[in-house]
């Protein structure tokens, strides 16, 4: 079929913005996104032998940029051990261990009123920018690549109890940047 | 039987993903009768579920859309040319 072949010389016209705009999505970076999408289409370039025509140059394409996030994701996460540990927002000793700080109680949010605009999504794009690198990593590759979780566990190198513990973290932190800014204003 | 909030919050990022099991579920349950706060947060974190897949599966229409600029798809270009 003529439509399975490769033709590199259009590429970027015909991917580039959308690959450019996956990319962003899953790592909130500009800049990194654009690295993503280089490296990208240079692997793609050396892998041409490789492709058997049985899926669309896109799909291809998109198969090996989700390759390079989770790269990505694994280089920064090994990269150093960030305090994600620290600020939960619960108690931490006495009768009432584990129950919510009084200053952290999830506010109303009136998610019935709220609507889903284009700030909304700015917010929660800035807030997921946020996270340290680790829980983001965790958060991104879990809910924007659904990547499985033994192979987010093995690029990681952490094991399956501790990912659970990192997207409740995540979730936590989220959630409270979200309130604060959005929400509350 | 009884379970923390902090418990609870880790029992609801989970069930984002997966179905709970039998007590895990009851727990929840139960402390969800008995938690304003935790009940807020499992309405909000299902909130947040909803969005996120939304900005995952339609990355091309997402309202801010990113365009590279002719100078960037220009380099990029060069950079394939040289390469193949």
């Amino acid at each position: 079929m003529e439509n399975n072949q490769l033709n590199p010389s259009e590429w970027i016209n015909k991917y580039g913005d959308y690959l450019y705009n996956y990319a962003i999505t899953r790592t909130q970076s500009q800049e990194i996104a654009k690295d993503l999408i280089q490296d990208t289409f240079l692997s793609a370039l050396k892998a041409k032998k490789t492709f058997k025509g049985n899926s669309s140059e896109r799909t291809w394409l998109i198969a090996i940029l989700k390759r390079k996030i989770i790269d990505y994701y694994r280089n920064i996460s090994k990269q150093k051990e960030d305090k994600t540990l620290s600020n939960k927002p619960f108690r931490d000793s006495g009768f009432f261990s584990g129950h919510w700080l009084d200053n952290k109680t999830p506010a109303n949010w009136n998610i019935e009123k709220s609507i889903e605009t284009e700030e909304l999504l700015e917010t929660l794009k800035y807030c997921l920018s946020l996270l340290p690198e680790k829980l983001k990593a965790c958060f991104n590759l879990k809910n924007m690549e659904d990547v499985p979780n033994k192979e987010i566990c093995k690029e990681l190198e952490i094991s399956e109890s501790n990912l659970w513990v990192m997207l409740h973290r995540a979730r936590l932190q989220l959630r409270e940047c979200l309130e604060i800014n959005w929400f509350r204003k | 039987m009884m379970i923390s909030c902090d418990e609870a919050t880790y029992i609801i990022s989970k069930n984002q993903h997966q179905k709970l099991g039998f007590i895990k579920r009851i727990q929840l349950k139960i402390h969800l009768l008995m938690c304003n706060y935790c009940r807020r947060y499992e309405n909000q974190i299902r909130f947040i579920t909803g969005i996120i897949n939304k900005l995952k599966l339609f990355p091309e229409n997402n309202n801010s859309n990113y365009r590279l600029d002719n100078q960037q798809k220009e380099n990029l270009q060069k950079e394939i040319s040289k390469a193949s």
